[in-house]
Formats: structure tokens, C-alpha cells, sequence
């Protein structure tokens, strides 16, 4: 079992009241997986998003990551399991403005502390799978909406994480171009078998992964396809 | 992260905002133009001092009228003188201590010099003929003062390379009438160039014999003696016949007062320093403002770039990588107005001795090395806060950031 995650609570503290984003929720995910998180907003599921990517700390439960307790886990030590486990892509894409397309697939290696050399080979080669090589050199604002979304997803697997994950992916983009987005995923889903969690609120994108749960006011109300 | 990458982030950055990287820098860059320039005076004037001192011998003595109980150069007091210092003073001097060499006493005035039509104010010393050689100067033409001159109170002058260019040209001033103060002198020489040294210039001088002064300015005492000293290496003994000399001259009252040239460097360099720290404090002001700017563009920068550090920070960036990315930033900033103010406090230092020699300057190694520390310290005192708020960002809170 690649995530487990057992009575997972989450509690926001605003003025006098307590919000609970995440209420006892327990999740397993196999590696390779393919899981799309749906929900509308307010629902708990960017929470559950951001305690997966080790982004934030669950207020109660436990969540292991590859066998090891993460939820326990101080800043620094989360910023290295991010760095090589896990693979963020924003709805808004997030690269740096004033790098090229070569340069920000490979900052994470640049935290990894990966040799100069072979930071270039590995972004080439996460370029590669993105079908992007030929545009390396260029700045994201030279790029297509969709050229962009395909290099932060080079970004994503640049550094070999076991888990992709995916908030919105397709929002900023217009349909066929998401379409084409999502089959990207499916297909370094299976042939890299990266596991796959994407997080969306469009049902049609949730069809694509071979697993659905349904997150509603903090709880799981339904987990389809498992 | 490695450092090589980091810097080259950090260059990247203020290059991507040249203006206001270089506005930033402008505070740094006085601060540092000022500590060098300033520096570089005090540490000029010290030199110079030194070297002045040097020039004049190291067994000189100075007597002047009146009891000071602080030790030091300079003016006279504006004290109860009981007894003047007379010609006789000197001539006792000279004549009952085996540890003096040289007596030369002095009546200095100011005057006009002229020559038909030509004049010039200058500074008119009475002496006598030791005064060369307690003094090291020398001749360049005819000769100085000579012990008659001053017995039988002989109307000649001899006068500096200025005064003799300025009046003469090119003919020989020698055996010329001038007048001195309305009086008639004739020229018997004319002094070898020496130039200035603490601030009088030795060539725009008249000198005459010290009696004939003192009937001219209508004076009854000296302005001071000059001494030397025959050991260089121990001018107790001299100080203490001249002191015993003079007291028993004076009924037993102490009211003169004895200057070594050691003194008189003492207090040179003590207001040297002064001046140095003052100047220091000064610039450093400049440098505190300069840190200020700094810290205050670097937290706009920060705030920014707050997505940039959100995004770092997911894809693995650790605290500590965030922190020093922006320490750096700030230390790269400040140096770079470090090294600007430092090329243009050298460039104006140099342009004033240059143009107004009087003014030395000197830049030494410590002075390059304080500026350098100076900068890098900026950078990193005014960066800290700026990097820590970027360090402690929030990364879900900083992706959010619109």
C-alpha cells in the first residue's frame, strides 16, 4: 500500500468556531493507482489534497506514505518527502516566469541536490515524455496554455515521485486541450506507473481514472471502481 | 541546494530588476563612497603629519610664553604671561646647557613685502642665524642671517622662492632694497625651496633679524624658541636645562612652557583620530540607511515573489533554502553597492589630491577591508528579516497568494 491513512481529521480554528475540513476519514491508495478526488468546493478535498502532498499536517489520525509516518513529520523533513515522492500540477500551472521550460522541470533536483549535468539530462528526458524537447529553451510565456500545463507535469515526474498529483489540471485550459492533458496522464499512468491522484470537481475528468471518491463536508460519501 | 546556484538565482533576480536593484544599491554606495573618502583623509592627514614631522628632526623643541598644563602644539594661551620670553632667554639658552645644539628665537608677524610696484602679504619672521640649523633649511642664493646682523641690527631680509619669484622674476633679488612693513631692508639671500609643512609655507616667507622684528611689529617678547636638542634619542636632559634655565631667569616661576616635536605629533594624531571616528560615525549613518533601503526592498520582493517561494517550497525547497536564496539576494545587493561606492570613493579621493594637494589622501588596505565587511554586513543585518519572512511563508497560504 503506497498511501494509507487512517481516521484522518483536519480542525480550523476561525475567531470562536472550529471547522472541521476533514472528519475521521480513512483511505488506502495502491501504487499505480489511477484516483480522481471529487467534491464541490468547501468540501474538504483540496485539505485532503494538501495533507497527501505533505503540505500540511493532519490535526488527528495517522498517514503513511510508503510505509513511513508522515503525519508526524516537521517542515523540513515534508519538504524532502515533496521533493521526492510527490509530484505537484496546479491548476495554474506555476512555473517561473523567468526561467526557461529546461531550467524549471529541473528545479526540483536543484533541492535534490542532483549534479548540474545530470539535472539537465533528467529534465530533457521529463521533457521527452511530455513531448516537449524542442520547446527547452523557450519561456513559459512563449508556450501554449497547454505546452505550459505539459511542462509542469515534466516538472511533476522530473524526479522519478511516486505519486502525481493533480488539483485541477485541466481547469485553465480549454476542453480538447484538457482532453489531450488528461490522456497525458493516463498514459504516464500506465506506461510509468506513476500513481495518479487527480482532484477535480468536473465529473467527466473524475470518469477518466479508473477510481473515484466523493468527498463531501469533510467525510467520503462514496468510493467508486475499486 | 548547492551556493554556485543560489548566487546564480540571485543574480538572476536583481537583473531582472536593474533600476530598482541599482536605486537599491545607492545608499550602500554613498555609505561606502563616504567611509572610503573620509577614511582615506584622516588617514592621508596622518601620514602626512608623520612625514612633516620626520622632515623637521626629531630633536625639536618649541618654548612658548605662558604656563598650559595640558601638553600640545598650536597657538600660544590667552594667559597671565608674568615675564615675556626675551632675546636674552634665548641667548642664556644657548649659552648655559651643554644638552642644546641650536637656539633660534622667533618673533613671527605678518606684513606686506613690495618691490616698486610689486607687493605681496606674507609672513615676516624675525630670528637669527641658527634658525637654518634648527630648523634643516638651506640657502639657495647669497646668505641667511648672520650673527652681526642681529648684534648690530642690520636692516637685510632673506627671502623665500615665492616672495623672490613674485617680486624679482627672473633678476636676482640679491643686494635689492625691499620694504618689509613700510621699512627698508636689503635682500641678502634667498632661502632653497622647502614647501609647506603644517600649513606654513616656508617658501613665502621674509625673514629678518629678530630685534629689527620686534621694533617692527612693536613687540617686547618672542613668539616662541625653537630648540634643538643634541640627543635626538633623549631630549630629557635639554628639557630640564631649559626649564631650569628659564625658571631661575623668571624668579622661580614657571611660566613657559616646553614643547617636543613628540608632543606636538601626539596631539596632531589624537585629532586626527578624532576626526577619523567622527567621520566613520557619519558614514555610517549613511550606511544604516542604505541597510534600511535594503531590508525594505527586499521585503517587497519577498512579497512579490510570494507564489515564486510557494512553488519552491512544494517542489522540495527546505526553510533554510528559501532563507538563504534571499540572504544572498541582499548580500549580492549590498556588495555590489559596496564595490560601486568603494570605486567611487577611490576615484573621488584620488580627483582631490589630485586637484588640491594639500589635501592627502590615502587609501590602505584596512579601509578597502572595512568597506568590504561593511557592505557584506549590511546585507546580511538588513537581509535576515526579509529572508526569515520568506523562510516561514506558509506554502499552501503562498500558492494561494494572488
Amino acid at each position: 500500500m503506497l498511501i494509507e491513512i487512517e481516521k484522518l481529521s483536519k480542525v480550523y480554528r476561525m475567531g470562536e468556531n472550529e471547522v472541521h475540513a476533514l472528519r475521521e476519514v480513512s483511505l488506502a491508495i495502491d501504487r499505480g493507482a489511477s484516483v480522481a478526488i471529487v467534491g464541490p468546493s468547501g468540501s474538504g478535498k483540496s485539505t485532503l489534497m494538501n495533507i497527501i502532498g505533505c503540505l500540511d499536517t493532519p490535526s488527528g489520525g495517522s498517514y503513511r506514505l510508503d510505509g513511513k509516518l508522515v503525519s508526524s513529520m516537521n517542515d523540513d523533513a515534508l519538504a524532502t518527502v515533496r521533493n521526492r515522492q510527490i509530484g505537484f500540477v496546479f491548476q495554474t500551472f506555476n512555473l517561473l516566469p523567468r526561467q526557461s521550460a529546461l531550467e524549471n522541470v529541473a528545479l526540483p533536483l536543484l533541492y535534490a541536490g542532483v549534479s548540474r549535468r545530470e539535472r539537465r539530462e533528467m529534465a530533457l528526458e521529463a521533457l521527452r515524455k511530455v513531448d516537449l524537447v524542442e520547446r527547452a529553451g523557450h519561456k513559459p510565456a512563449e508556450l501554449s496554455g497547454g505546452q505550459r500545463q505539459r511542462v509542469a507535469i515534466a516538472r511533476a515526474l522530473v524526479n522519478r515521485p511516486s505519486i502525481l498529483l493533480a488539483d485541477e489540471p485541466t481547469g485553465n485550459l480549454d476542453q480538447k486541450v484538457g482532453r489531450e492533458i488528461i490522456a497525458l496522464f493516463r498514459r504516464l499512468n500506465e506506461q510509468e506507473n506513476v500513481t495518479l491522484i487527480l482532484v477535480t470537481h468536473d465529473r467527466e475528468i473524475a470518469q477518466s481514472a479508473r477510481r473515484q471518491i466523493e468527498i463531501i463536508d469533510g467525510a467520503i460519501v462514496s468510493d467508486r471502481g475499486n | 541546494m548547492e551556493l554556485l546556484e543560489q548566487v546564480r538565482v540571485a543574480g538572476e533576480s536583481i537583473r531582472a530588476n536593474k533600476l530598482r536593484s541599482f536605486l537599491t544599491t545607492l545608499g550602500v554606495v554613498i555609505g561606502v563612497a563616504s567611509v572610503i573618502l573620509l577614511v582615506s583623509i584622516g588617514e592621508g592627514m596622518r601620514t602626512y603629519l608623520a612625514n612633516v614631522f620626520a622632515g623637521m628632526g626629531s630633536n625639536l623643541l618649541f618654548v612658548f610664553p605662558g604656563k598650559r598644563d595640558t601638553r600640545g602644539g598650536g597657538h600660544p594661551p590667552m594667559s597671565t604671561t608674568v615675564h615675556k620670553l626675551t632675546l636674552q632667554d634665548a641667548n642664556a639658552l644657548r649659552q648655559r646647557s651643554l644638552n642644546i645644539v641650536g637656539v633660534a628665537p622667533l618673533v613671527v608677524g605678518g606684513g606686506r613685502v613690495e618691490r616698486a610696484a610689486r607687493s605681496r602679504d606674507t609672513v615676516v619672521l624675525g630670528t637669527d642665524h641658527e634658525f637654518i640649523e634648527v630648523h634643516n633649511l638651506s640657502v639657495g642664493a647669497g646668505e641667511f642671517l648672520r650673527e652681526e646682523d642681529v648684534e648690530a641690527k642690520h636692516r637685510v631680509a632673506i627671502i623665500g622662492q615665492t616672495i623672490a619669484k613674485e617680486l624679482f622674476g627672473d633678476e636676482s633679488p640679491l643686494g635689492q632694497p625691499i620694504k618689509v612693513a613700510e621699512s627698508r631692508f636689503l635682500v641678502a639671500g634667498v632661502m632653497a625651496p622647502k614647501g609647506q609643512s603644517l600649513g606654513l609655507d616656508f617658501d613665502d616667507m621674509v625673514y629678518i633679524p629678530v630685534n629689527a622684528a620686534l621694533d617692527l611689529f612693536n613687540e617686547e617678547g618672542l613668539t616662541r624658541i625653537s630648540i634643538k636638542a643634541a640627543n635626538p634619542s633623549n631630549l630629557q636632559p635639554a628639557i630640564e636645562d631649559i626649564v631650569r634655565i628659564l625658571k631661575h631667569r623668571h624668579n622661580n616661576r614657571e611660566d613657559f612652557t616646553v614643547v617636543s616635536q613628540a608632543d606636538m605629533l601626539e596631539t596632531f594624531n589624537q585629532i586626527a583620530s578624532t576626526m577619523t571616528y567622527v567621520l566613520l560615525g557619519i558614514a555610517s549613518i549613511s550606511l544604516l540607511v542604505g541597510g534600511i533601503g535594503i531590508m525594505n526592498i527586499m521585503l517587497v520582493s519577498v512579497r512579490e515573489r510570494t507564489r515564486e517561494i510557494g512553488v519552491r517550497k512544494a517542489l522540495g525547497a527546505r526553510r533554510r533554502d528559501i532563507l538563504i536564496q534571499f540572504l544572498i539576494e541582499s548580500v549580492m545587493v549590498s556588495s555590489l553597492g559596496g564595490a560601486l561606492g568603494l570605486g567611487l570613493g577611490a576615484l573621488i579621493a584620488t580627483s582631490i589630491t589630485a586637484a588640491v594637494p594639500e589635501i592627502p589622501t590615502r587609501i590602505t588596505l584596512w579601509i578597502l577591508m572595512l568597506a568590504v565587511g561593511f557592505s557584506v554586513g549590511v546585507g546580511i543585518f538588513f537581509g535576515v528579516a526579509p529572508a526569515r519572512t520568506a523562510a516561514n511563508l506558509d506554502p499552501i497560504e503562498a500558492l494561494r497568494y494572488e
